[in-house]
């Protein structure tokens, strides 16, 4: 899945459950936005080259998540 | 910890009835993958059901086409350990993934289906997707 918070941050991750903490994701690549990598290109890194795991596991906050869908090929909808 | 042989064993006779080598030691990757000769596919095994049981028949399906690769290999993370991390040395610049799916060209990866492209689809998307990837990198 692919996160986005309300703060710009942004992960990538495999879902395991919401609960009342948040959403946990295991084996979670974090975009680093003060690097000098687009997102773009960090994205497409992850998707050809598999996730670069920052994070064995992760919870994100619910209130803190403005977007949560389905990680695809970049391009696709 | 490796799982029991007996709960992998159909998993493995899966890829192995529809002619996918295994490569269980070091010496036979280094065997195959040492000496790239055409296409090869690697089918990198996984216990995993969420993602391992649709790649598998996945795999299965695609391999009914009349264009597919020269060779057809398999390592089995988790469990054949050694064997999976010197095949994963000749793709490193992929993170290790399992279930994953790579073609090999002369030794030169030019497709690769990590779990996190298997997971939630079925084996027909799977297998349509391999599809595109045979017809474009193999000889008819």
């Amino acid at each position: 899945m692919l996160v986005t918070c309300a703060d710009g941050r942004r992960y990538v991750g495999r879902y395991h459950e919401t609960s009342a903490r948040g959403v946990l994701l295991h084996d979670v690549a974090a975009f680093d936005e003060s690097g000098s990598t687009p997102f773009a290109e960090w994205i497409g890194r992850q998707w050809k080259f598999g996730v670069q795991a920052a994070h064995k596991h992760l919870v994100v906050p619910t209130n803190e998540i403005r977007d949560l869908v389905r990680f695809a090929a970049p391009g696709d909808p | 910890m490796p799982y029991d042989e007996r709960l992998v064993a159909p998993m493995r006779a899966e890829l192995v009835r529809h002619g996918v080598k295994e490569l269980t030691s070091v010496a036979e990757v280094d065997a195959i993958l040492g000496d790239p000769q055409g296409t090869q596919l690697l089918f990198v095994n996984s216990v995993c059901g969420c993602a391992a049981g649709s790649a598998r028949p996945g795999l299965s399906l695609a391999l009914r086409g009349s264009v597919k690769p020269a060779g057809l290999f398999t390592v089995f993370a988790g469990q054949d350990l050694e064997a999976t991390a010197r095949a994963r040395s000749y793709f490193a610049d992929y993170q290790p993934s399992s279930p994953s799916i790579a073609l090999l060209k002369d030794g030169e990866v030019v497709y690769f289906m990590h779990r996190h492209q298997i997971e939630g689809r079925g084996p027909e998307a799977i297998a349509a997707e391999l599809g595109v990837a045979f017809d474009r990198h193999c000889p008819a």
